[in-house]
């Protein structure tokens, strides 16, 4: 049984990988927080369609239905931040990567393990105040069945996925431009405006947001959060997690050819 | 008076440096311009998008919004272009004591640690940033007076004055925090806000915007002055509370420069 020998070692390197990158977070406590705090442009949009809001209700959003967004995806937010392109093109530019590459693990996997104790970090921060919220206002309540929370989860997981391979292949963009920096700040900007974070989808120009529905923005952000609020009816569920599955599967291929043919290309500086 | 000619003498010779230096990185000049405008169309398509379904926004008409958000996107820029650069600057010298040089120069320590390196990447969006106030004034098809114009210049100034004032306290912040990048981060975030004319927030958050971190001061009252909806008596408040910051921001400035304890020389 090969298999279980990979997982066995999966779980290993994992865990040894997760304990070193939990210590890292602790030690910047202080600085995550601030991060964490950072958070603010969707209470800006809130806020600004709450008082559009007041002369009635945009599309089927009034002010309660804008909080509850709102605050979902605040929330899916905290759980898809990536930050990897920084990572990598200070490491591709500097040659940093070259240590990396000496040691028998593809260097994914520390990013991937950084990112995921960065990510239990903030789920321990996040639960009690996503607890006392709920607790103190009934109408932010969920949806908690089982299989809305299957969904949820796994929608948020496929998020977390795209979100960290375009990143990361943007960042493997270094082999060959020293821009990288530069398209990743368009590709956020893409984020912000057709991933949900400026206005829920729907409340686009009919024509546009029929667009919008397609790009990989919508699967990195605004899909979980809608699946949360259960705004996406039952017959289109599936369909809409297969898309963003088939998004995944399309950046984990790019991310596979970037990296094949940046290594050929990779010539360190001075190390 | 003296002095004040030979402090403005310094942040001359340190804009030169920055050109001569930013000179170097050309394709990066022209990546910045391009993402610049790339940032203009989408804060123009955020505010298009609020008045697909409404016609104003707090009591302001679409071009006024506009010519807030010109501004906004105009001390947006020069943050990140003039003020931001220094702050990078300040912390790798506190790290590694090099403050200490500093220090021994005869020249204004304030001034040479926050205002010594330029960045021309904004230049473009400042440029953007007036073309839209331009147009957004043109479509209004108002004329401003020169009453009009020297009330915005009152303004105008103070917002460069406040801004330049809470930024020389925040960056002293660096003498206790060393590492103070996600602070900015937060400080950016919460700029954000001005973005929008001041009036579309509730009202105990709007009193905080005006009178405890003045943004309103910076993007809506001078948008609101050019089209003569605010009166002499505001103008002055303005000038005074940016009298008020600076004075502050430098007095915990030198505070700041007690905690300094220099490293390993």
């Amino acid at each position: 049984m090969w298999w279980i020998h990979r997982v066995r070692r999966g779980v290993n390197l994992y865990s040894a990988l997760l304990k070193t990158y939990w210590q890292v977070v602790m030690e910047y406590r202080g600085s995550m927080i601030m991060w964490m705090l950072s958070n603010i442009m969707p209470l800006v949009m809130l806020l600004v369609w709450v008082s559009l809001a007041k002369s009635g209700p945009i599309g089927h959003y009034d002010s309660r239905e804008f909080v509850r967004y709102y605050l979902a995806l605040l929330l899916v937010r905290q759980l898809i931040t990536v930050w990897v392109v920084w990572d990598l093109d200070r490491e591709i530019r500097l040659g940093e990567l070259s240590y990396k590459l000496l040691k028998p693990l593809n260097p994914i996997h520390y990013h991937v393990a950084f990112n995921l104790a960065d990510k239990i970090f903030r789920l321990f921060t996040l639960a009690p105040a996503v607890f006392c919220v709920s607790f103190v206002i009934p109408g932010l309540r969920f949806d908690m069945s089982p299989l809305h929370i299957f969904c949820f989860t796994l929608s948020l997981i496929f998020a977390w996925g795209i979100r960290f391979l375009s990143q990361y292949c943007i960042g493997l963009l270094s082999f060959w431009i020293t821009q990288s920096l530069a398209i990743n700040e368009a590709f956020y900007a893409g984020l912000l405006m057709l991933g949900g974070v400026i206005a829920p989808l729907d409340l686009f120009p009919h024509k546009l947001a029929l667009i919008v529905r397609y790009t990989p923005f919508r699967y990195m952000l605004s899909l979980p959060v809608e699946i949360l609020l259960g705004n996406v009816p039952a017959n289109k569920l599936l369909f809409q997690l297969l898309t963003q599955f088939l998004w995944l599967v399309v950046f984990f291929f790019s991310y596979r050819l970037l990296w094949k043919r940046g290594l050929v290309r990779y010539s360190a500086v001075g190390a | 008076m003296k002095r004040l000619m030979k402090d403005i003498k310094l942040v001359g010779l340190f804009m030169k440096n920055a050109v001569l230096i930013d000179m170097e990185y050309r394709a990066h000049f022209l990546v910045n311009t391009l993402l610049s405008i790339f940032w203009l169309c989408f804060s123009i398509l955020t505010l298009k998008l609020f008045f697909y379904h409404r016609t104003s926004l707090g009591g302001w008409a679409y071009e006024e919004s506009l010519l807030v958000l010109g501004l906004f996107s105009f001390f947006g820029s020069f943050i990140e272009g003039v003020l931001e650069p220094n702050v990078a600057k300040l912390v790798e010298d506190i790290r590694f004591g090099n403050f200490d040089f500093i220090l021994l120069k005869p020249v204004n320590v304030q001034l040479i640690g926050t205002l010594r390196s330029f960045s021309m990447k904004k230049l473009p969006a400042m440029f953007g940033s007036v073309i839209i106030c331009v147009y957004a004034l043109y479509q209004l098809h108002y004329m401003p007076s020169i009453p009009d114009i020297a009330l915005f210049l009152m303004f105008f100034t103070s917002g460069f004055l406040i801004l330049y004032g809470l930024w020389v306290a925040l960056i002293a912040t660096a003498f206790w925090f060393i590492q103070i990048d996600s602070i900015m981060e937060f400080v950016f975030a919460v700029f954000e806000t001005g973005r929008f004319p001041i009036t579309v927030y509730p009202t105990p958050l709007r009193l905080v915007l005006t009178y405890i971190v003045p943004i309103a001061f910076i993007t809506t009252f001078p948008a609101a002055a050019i089209i003569g909806k605010v009166t002499f008596h505001h103008a002055c408040m303005a000038l005074g509370l940016a009298g008020i910051i600076l004075f502050v921001g430098s007095c915990f400035w030198k505070y700041a420069l007690t905690r300094y304890s220099s490293a390993s020389s």
